[in-house]
């Protein structure tokens, strides 16, 4: 197939992938946020399928597979039945406010390409521009970390962080070694079964899953 | 040129400025659709117009000879952009065809309704024109850089006569990220530029909502024809910029008859389909809170901003 | 009497031509010097003597372009000898463009000061001489001698101009003379570097120096030329001096003023200094500083009542938007030379632009505090059916100023806006930050455009809303004439831009040495001439339309939802600009609160208070510690001085 089109095409899925990033972080309510978490691992793992497809890789295709099992239905129907168990699905506010991180996620873009862009010159892959979109990722992940008050919305920052770190090393080095990539995921998962048992005793304890809480702990 | 390319340049003016009506019944008739409801016929607006032209005025007596001036101003900019903004033929009339001239025209075009809008000392105009400047404030930054990005990623320039030529000879390349960004901010700005519903509803008067009806209030008769007739168009001639900019494909870039026709029906095609979108979108969405709308005009921002530097980055 | 040498002075110049150009000086220099002379005097028949001498001095200043064109440059030594220097004037074609446009708005400003009733006391007179003369000189200034007293003899000039409040004056003293000292000490480095404080010898000085002693002069000129210029956080003067002394001072304060004080900077960075290797970081570092006086201007402009504040913050975005060009410009200069032509020539035709429609704005508004008596826009409205006229000249100001086409405003902007779309080209490290700069541009046009909508709203249209302004007194005599001469300049700036940029392009090559036309860097056309012909030409073709088929107009009352309105039932000035204040709270800092039946908006100025005050406190306090030293006891005084020059020996010995 024509090169210029896999990399339109890989481009198009990376870009979509920091869009539903940058949406996220101006989504208020959980229910949205967890179905942009799951749109965001569908163009993951298209982008997967282009890479794994256009350069006859076999493992990416499990990685893929691996991701539209997990991602996409696994980890949103656990998030989802979190929530359901805590009772809560709207997040009260924010803590600069949805223009303002708005903002400072573009800032965050224009600061990964800034830093990426002597390492993008070197590499000389197809997928190279995907760097500094991971990049951002990353950063906008550990933003929305920063910004959000509820457990379970920062897991869905968590969760694209490792997004885009995955996107990353596709475009770095067409994909981890699958045993590292398994175990990540595997990390993931567990962390999230975690997650969702603190915030579930969180609630249980103080009747909110406001992180800020946890402040007492230290008392 | 020729005078056959000023012909056609003409036409397509004309063209422009005549389907205008049109184009705003045929979103209310897919509206009415959408809804289950018969509407009222596509050719309601040109009745309204009709009707409007040929009734007296009546103005206030607080009024300067600013406020009569007005609905030519807005009609006159209009006319202009529909000279220079390319609809089925790239080649256009006037040699300033330039879309960082076509913003500030809008400007002209804005500037002019919110003074008109402060005339007469009504309750109602001041908090339009007040809201509209808010919402200008953050929509200019998406337009400028939705048409950067065009600008840069086609390599013509701002030129608005070689840019859909350049697109299309991209050929596949031309999809990428860029383009389908800066076309979405586009749009969410041709909603909020033209009043549609998630930032202003044009069919209600309730104080709460208003923003562009608030400013025309004070209008009647032939003023109120012509300030209706240039929001027409300005809605007219926002979708023929997206047809043509974001969506070239088939527009004509030589004065053949057949490619002139073939691209004057794709051209049509094209303002049904975004009138289609349109009524979907007014259907779909709720009219937001007043205070809320940063929020919408925010990522229209981020997307452009977006666009841009994936040109950069890609 | 001066000694006149051709530009590269090799060339001797004809007899013809040596007794044209003493003869041009004189009548730029003697009229205005003897104005200040019978300024002096009391008799009030010499004040208006001294204005008409005033006048003389500028139209000559306006032959200032024809005479560069008759001669192609000169430079001239005063019949003055100094022991630090001789005086040296030096013309070339920038220079001669803003001389001329400098002294059309002088002029103006000057023929609507003599048809105005505020009765300036002869002193006052005099003192506008002097700032003609000494503007001109400082403009034409090529010694270091007769720039730094020219520019210093500005600043005080203005100060005394400004004579009728006491705080925000000395404000401007304090702060335009540290900028004034930060001048001085760049230019008397450089004198010392060179050896020769004639700059006709210097030339791209900093090939010489070192790149972080050239970069840090050009950081520190840019600071310098910043308090004028309104550059944060230099501007805390700017509000409080434009609002309370007369316009008329403000008005030169702000155009002819900034105008010397741009030509100069862009004259040292460009020539004098020139551009080092390691600039790229401190430009940035003036890009953003320029970027964030843009913002805060634009956005104070649009929540201030008082029209004067209002024009004092535009000011300084006008200002900051030319500085960002310069700084740009040194951005470009290694890499892309037609870049730079063009950001320039956008920086020096906005500065030029500025001048004409800002004296617009400011002579209206005289105007309007003159007929009416009010000082605020809360208190104004309705004018524009009682004085059509003056509304429609403020109506060609405020569009400049908005940056509407055909105006000039526009093309300036265009330019601008042109240069950050072409600088896709440039290196990629820096292009990324460029899509925020064209960010920045919208906003701040459009927070501009509510400003001046507002302004010219609430001043000129709606209901009267207090009794000056639904009974205003008639326009006086001939006080209209200088605003319709400067909104048509407005206009065919605007419509002849291309001419006007050509001409002021070729005079920045003469000093950049970049020889790339800045044409080149364009990506679209304009044609303004064209655009204004046929903008106007539709609108009369609609209005003949119109004419043919008549109908009838009555005239009633505003629709008030059936009742009638009262003169408080209409939006406040306050309230237009409220949902603007919320969307960006964070940045304003807004508090609100209720007294009374009315809430009330206060804004504060965060560097007046974060900075200013701090500084303000801290001296007091340290002059609180340095009065513990006078016991008023001899001995000890006796003892500081015995300290002292201990030190001072065992400095000498040590150095």
């Amino acid at each position: 197939m024509d090169s210029v089109i896999i990399g339109n095409l890989i481009d198009l899925c990376a870009v979509l992938m920091l869009l539903t990033s940058v949406m996220a972080v101006a989504t208020t309510r959980m229910r949205p946020l967890i179905q942009l978490f799951s749109l965001q691992s569908i163009f993951l793992a298209l982008v997967a399928f282009i890479i794994a497809w256009s350069s006859g890789s076999h493992h990416i295709y499990i990685m893929c597979v691996l991701t539209i099992v997990l991602k996409v239905i696994a980890m949103p129907k656990m998030l989802t039945y979190i929530m359901s168990r805590i009772h809560v699905d709207r997040e009260v506010e924010l803590s600069i406010g949805i223009v303002g991180s708005l903002l400072l996620a573009g800032l965050m873009i224009i600061l990964s390409y800034y830093i990426t862009e002597p390492l993008i010159s070197s590499v000389e892959t197809v997928e190279r521009n995907c760097i500094a979109l991971s990049c951002s990722m990353l950063l906008i992940g550990l933003l929305m970390m920063c910004t959000r008050r509820k457990a379970i919305t920062e897991t869905v920052g968590l969760l694209m962080m490792e997004n885009g770190l995955f996107l990353g090393a596709l475009a770095l080095s067409h994909g981890m070694p699958l045993i590292v990539e398994l175990s990540a995921f595997f990390d993931v998962m567990v962390a999230i079964i975690i997650i969702g048992i603190f915030a579930y005793r969180i609630n249980k304890s103080f009747n909110s899953v406001e992180t800020s809480f946890l402040r007492r702990v230290k008392e | 040129m020729t005078p056959m390319e000023i012909i056609v340049e003409l036409g397509q003016a004309l063209l422009l400025i005549i389907i205008s009506p049109l184009m705003y019944g045929i979103v209310s008739k897919f509206k009415a659709l959408m809804q289950r409801r018969v509407g009222s016929s596509i050719f309601q607006p040109y009745r309204d117009l009709r009707k409007l032209f040929s009734r007296n005025e009546v103005t206030s007596r607080d009024c300067s000879w600013l406020f009569r001036g007005i609905p030519y101003v807005c009609m006159a900019s209009m006319i202009i952009l529909a000279l220079v903004v390319p609809f089925f033929f790239t080649g256009v009339l006037a040699p300033f065809g330039d879309l960082i001239t076509v913003v500030y025209i809008f400007t002209l075009y804005r500037f002019s309704m919110v003074l008109g809008g402060l005339e007469g000392g009504s309750t109602f105009g001041g908090m339009g024109s007040s809201r509209e400047m808010m919402m200008s404030v953050l929509i200019e930054p998406a337009l400028l850089l939705s048409i950067a990005t065009i600008a840069v990623m086609s390599g013509a320039g701002t030129d608005m006569d070689s840019i859909s030529e350049a697109i299309v000879k991209m050929g596949v390349a031309a999809l990428s990220p860029a383009l389908v960004l800066a076309a979405a901010s586009f749009l969410i700005t041709l909603l909020a530029e033209n009043a549609r519903i998630p930032f202003d509803n044009p069919t209600t008067h309730l104080e709460l909502t208003m923003v562009h009806e608030a400013m025309i209030l004070e209008y009647s008769g032939r003023g109120l024809a012509m300030m209706e007739l240039s929001s027409m168009m300005r809605l007219t001639i926002f979708m023929a910029m997206m047809g043509s900019l974001f969506l070239p494909w088939g527009i004509a870039y030589d004065l053949e008859p057949a490619s002139l026709l073939l691209s004057l029906a794709i051209s049509l095609v094209k303002m049904l389909f975004m009138a289609f979108v349109l009524a979907l979108a007014e259907s779909i969405l709720c009219k937001t809170r007043l205070f809320k709308t940063p929020n919408l005009l925010t990522v229209s921002f981020m997307l452009s901003l977006l666009a841009m530097i994936s040109l950069y980055i890609l | 009497m001066f000694v006149i040498t051709a530009p590269d002075g090799s060339v001797p110049m004809g007899p013809d031509e040596q007794t044209m150009i003493v003869a041009y000086l004189s009548i730029l220099l003697i009229p205005a010097i003897v104005g200040i002379f019978l300024g002096l005097l009391r008799n009030e028949r010499f004040g208006k003597v001294s204005v008409g001498l005033c006048m003389t001095s500028c139209i000559a200043g306006i032959l200032c372009t024809p005479m560069y064109l008759y001669t192609e440059g000169f430079s001239a030594k005063f019949p003055l000898e100094s022991f630090i220097g001789e005086y040296i004037i030096f013309i070339d074609l920038i220079t001669s463009i803003f001389v001329s446009i400098s002294s059309v708005v002088f002029l103006m400003v000057v023929l609507h000061m003599s048809h105005s009733g505020h009765g300036y006391s002869n002193g006052y007179l005099a003192l506008t001489c002097a700032l003609f003369l000494s503007c001109v000189l400082c403009m034409m200034a090529d010694s270091v001698i007769l720039l730094l007293v020219s520019w210093e003899v500005v600043s005080l000039v203005t100060f005394l101009m400004a004579d009728n409040n006491d705080l925000p004056r000395w404000r401007f003293f304090m702060i335009t003379h540290i900028g004034g000292l930060v001048i001085m000490a760049v230019f008397g480095y450089l004198w010392v570097f060179t050896g020769t404080g004639d700059m006709g010898n210097w030339h791209q000085l900093s090939a010489l120096m070192d790149d972080n002693v050239s970069s840090l002069l050009i950081l520190a000129l840019f600071l310098g030329f910043g308090t004028k210029l309104g550059t944060i956080p230099f501007h805390a003067w700017m509000p409080e001096m434009y609002a309370t002394s007369p316009t008329h001072t403000t008005a030169l304060l702000t155009t002819v003023c900034s105008n010397v004080a741009v030509l100069i900077l862009f004259k040292s960075v460009f020539s004098w200094i020139g551009i080092s290797n390691l600039i790229s970081v401190f430009a940035v570092i003036l890009c953003i500083l320029s970027v964030a006086t843009a913002l805060w201007g634009a956005m104070e402009s649009m929540v201030q009542t008082g029209p004067k504040r209002i024009l004092a913050y535009s000011s300084m975005e006008n200002m900051a938007l030319v500085t960002m060009c310069l700084s740009l410009a040194m951005l470009f200069f290694d890499s892309f030379p037609a870049l730079t032509s063009l950001v320039t020539v956008a920086a020096l035709f906005h500065t030029m632009n500025h001048s004409v429609f800002k004296s617009l704005m400011m002579l209206t508004v005289d105007s309007i505090e003159d007929v009416t008596g009010e000082r605020t826009i809360d208190r104004l409205g309705g004018i524009a059916c009682v004085l059509p006229g003056l509304s429609a000249v403020a109506l060609i100001g405020a569009m400049s100023l908005t940056a509407i086409p055909p105006m000039n405003g526009f093309v300036s902007e265009w330019l601008m806006l042109q240069a950050l779309i072409g600088t896709d080209t440039v290196s990629s490290s820096m292009r990324v930050f460029m899509p925020l700069l064209i960010a920045m541009m919208g906003v701040c046009g459009m927070v501009v455009a509510t400003s001046y909508a507002r302004l010219y709203g609430f001043i000129f249209l709606g209901r009267p809303r207090s009794k000056g302004a639904s009974d205003p007194r008639p326009l006086r005599k001939g006080s209209l004439a200088p605003l319709m001469v400067l909104a048509l300049l407005c206009i065919t700036m605007g419509l002849l831009s291309f001419p006007i940029m050509d001409g002021l392009s070729s005079g920045i090559s003469d000093i950049t040495l970049i020889d790339t036309e800045y044409r080149i860097a364009l990506s679209g056309n304009l044609e303004p001439l064209t655009l204004g012909i046929l903008l106007g030409g539709c609108i009369l073709l609609l209005f003949l339309m119109t004419r043919i088929f008549r109908t009838s107009r009555n005239i009633d009352e505003t629709w008030g939802c059936g009742g009638t309105l009262d003169e408080r039932m209409q939006y406040s000035s306050e309230g237009f600009s409220q949902p603007i204040v919320r969307v960006f709270h964070p940045i304003y800092g807004d508090t609100t609160e209720k007294r009374g039946n009315r809430y009330v908006t206060r804004f504060m100025e965060p560097f007046v208070k974060y900075i200013y005050r701090p500084i303000g406190a801290g001296i007091v306090t340290l002059s609180y510690q340095v009065r513990r030293l006078q016991t008023g006891n001899i001995q000890s005084y006796l003892g500081y001085i015995l300290i002292t020059l201990m030190v001072a020996l065992l400095a000498v010995r040590w150095l």
